[in-house]
């Protein structure tokens, strides 16, 4: 890409920092909320480790799991700070969406710019105190240990690429909003769901066989599970490589399907608009 | 009195067609309560079926009392889920103008405005919950114990009502607290839970603050542990009654602190 061309997209990276700037106590008040399934997990956890004949439980011992269970929950605030997802819904709900197409700027590229600003704030505003608060907190009570720089790197990148990944499959979703307006009750589906097979709620060596194969072939389990892996130096250099081209694998394949359903969801709105 | 049962079934019957005329984004509502619950469950199948019990309970029990959880809370979820927009900032937005010009209740009207059908995702799911746990569990049915369950069931609803409408007319005073009213509300899921593996402090606060685990889980417990269930009922009613009457305190309160938005 071109340098002036660039910048057209930086300007909206830098409004999508502002927004999630303008929105920072509503976030800290959601953030209250999440302590409240912080607790949750943590007695519950504590109470299946203490009901449990074995010391680890699917490979894991109680502090790996609780360490596992905080560190995914700060970084799927971040992995899922996308907004794209809302930016498709409106603008097709509102007709906006033709004002975009006149303008010489491409579509998708926009939204994952503005999204990325919205990465930013949330990183500034959210993931970096909490992430150092949490590795703090878990090396002092339970010895957790915090790892060196590398890794801290490996894990930026990883979760950098999730967050690509994610992006990619908010817009397709918010592309069925041409369907329907039920953005919010197509929110939780997906929120929900993202959670639950990109293991954020639990490691996939909890989920069943089938479920796990399935999941080898689908994009989610690199989303939260395997940078925070990255993160708890349980992969090998091996597994770390494979990861990352994975994650690439995907962000080309949904950039592709991206770009593909918007094309023809463009002609349908021309026919709608008259 | 009898307006207002008179008037109640008007009401039900625009907010329904008004949703109803768009079916598609209804049904996606309700399934996506519907499937977000199945998830949540989902993941705790996943974690208790690596140990024998929790304290206890099985998983058809924890299944069980998570039917339970979902019914009154769905039921409160369709009738009363327009209280949300108090928080939201429809203090600022002067929703309630339309409500105090009318010569009935303000709170009535509030509450009558909108059948939320989401909530019949949470609904349905409950009962597949009882439905699916009840053989395994052995419970014996009879009269008594069906009447008490739905009389706690009855009251727990009131009871989520009254939490959503102590923390939304908050927004009287702070013109906005949905974050805080999320937060109270998701107290309930403790309930999801026996209360035996919370702390002390966090077992108080949901005995004697916000009673979500009287509400919920005693009544479960009385029944699947061979107590008392009809003390639960008690228990249930009184926690209930006395958070009702709490509400209905605070918004009296707030809405005579009430200022319209002046546009």
């Amino acid at each position: 890409m071109r340098p002036d061309k660039f910048k057209k997209y930086l300007a909206f990276t830098k409004a999508g920092i502002l927004d999630g700037f303008a929105y920072k106590f509503s976030a800290f008040g959601w953030l209250l909320g999440d302590i409240i399934s912080l607790l949750i997990l943590f007695f519950l956890w504590q109470a299946v480790y203490k009901n449990s004949p074995t010391e680890a439980i699917n490979g894991m011992t109680f502090h790996e799991m609780i360490a596992y269970l905080i560190f995914a929950r700060v970084a799927t605030s971040l992995a899922f700070s996308s907004i794209s997802f809302w930016i498709i819904g409106d603008d097709i709900y509102e007709g906006n969406i033709a004002i975009s197409l006149i303008r010489p700027i491409n579509y998708r590229y926009r939204l994952l710019s503005s999204s990325f600003g919205v990465f930013v704030s949330t990183s500034i505003l959210m993931f970096i105190p909490l992430w150092t608060l949490s590795m703090i907190l878990l090396n002092i009570i339970i010895g957790i240990p915090i790892p060196g720089i590398g890794t801290h790197l490996l894990f930026i990148l990883s979760i950098l690429l999730s967050f690509v990944i994610v992006d990619s499959l908010n817009f397709l979703i918010g592309e069925i909003a041409i369907f329907t307006n039920a953005l919010f009750g197509l929110m939780i589906i997906k929120n929900i769901t993202f959670a639950f097979l990109s293991g954020s709620l639990l490691p996939s060596s909890y989920f069943p066989d089938w479920l796990s194969n399935i999941l080898k072939f689908l994009p989610f389990q690199s989303m939260i599970e395997k940078p925070i892996m990255i993160f708890l130096e349980r992969l090998t250099a091996r597994e770390i490589i494979s990861s990352f081209l994975v994650q690439i694998f995907w962000i080309v394949i949904l950039g592709f399907l991206c770009n593909l359903s918007f094309n023809r969801l463009k002609k349908r709105v021309v026919s709608v608009g008259g | 009195m009898k307006k207002y049962l008179k008037l109640y079934p008007y009401y039900v019957s625009r907010s329904l067609k008004a949703r109803l005329s768009y079916r598609l984004d209804a049904i996606i509502g309700i399934l996506g309560f519907l499937i977000e619950n199945t998830i949540i469950f989902s993941t705790l199948y996943l974690t208790i079926t690596t140990i024998p019990s929790l304290n206890g309970w099985n998983i058809e029990m924890m299944g069980f009392l998570y039917g339970f959880y979902l019914i009154p809370k769905a039921i409160d979820h369709i009738f009363s889920d327009q209280v949300w927009q108090l928080s939201n900032g429809g203090i600022t937005r002067g929703i309630l103008d339309k409500y105090l010009i009318k010569p009935i209740n303000p709170l009535f009207q509030l509450v009558a405005d909108m059948i939320q059908l989401e909530g019949i995702g949470e609904l349905i799911l409950g009962i597949i919950f009882l439905a699916i746990f009840t053989p395994t569990l052995g419970i014996i049915w009879t009269f008594s114990n069906v009447t008490a369950l739905i009389v706690s069931a009855f009251f727990a609803m009131w009871f989520f009502f009254s939490i959503k409408l102590i923390f939304g007319s908050l927004s009287f005073w702070t013109k906005r607290s949905i974050e805080i009213m999320t937060l109270m509300y998701d107290f309930s899921n403790f309930a999801k839970y026996p209360i035996e593996i919370f702390n002390r402090a966090i077992r108080f606060v949901l005995t004697f603050l916000l009673p979500f685990s009287v509400v919920i889980y005693f009544p479960i417990r009385a029944l699947l542990f061979g107590g008392n269930l009809w003390v639960s009922t008690l228990y249930v009613s009184i926690a209930s009654f006395l958070m009702f009457m709490f509400s209905i305190w605070v918004w009296t309160k707030g809405l005579k602190r009430y200022e319209s938005s002046g546009s």
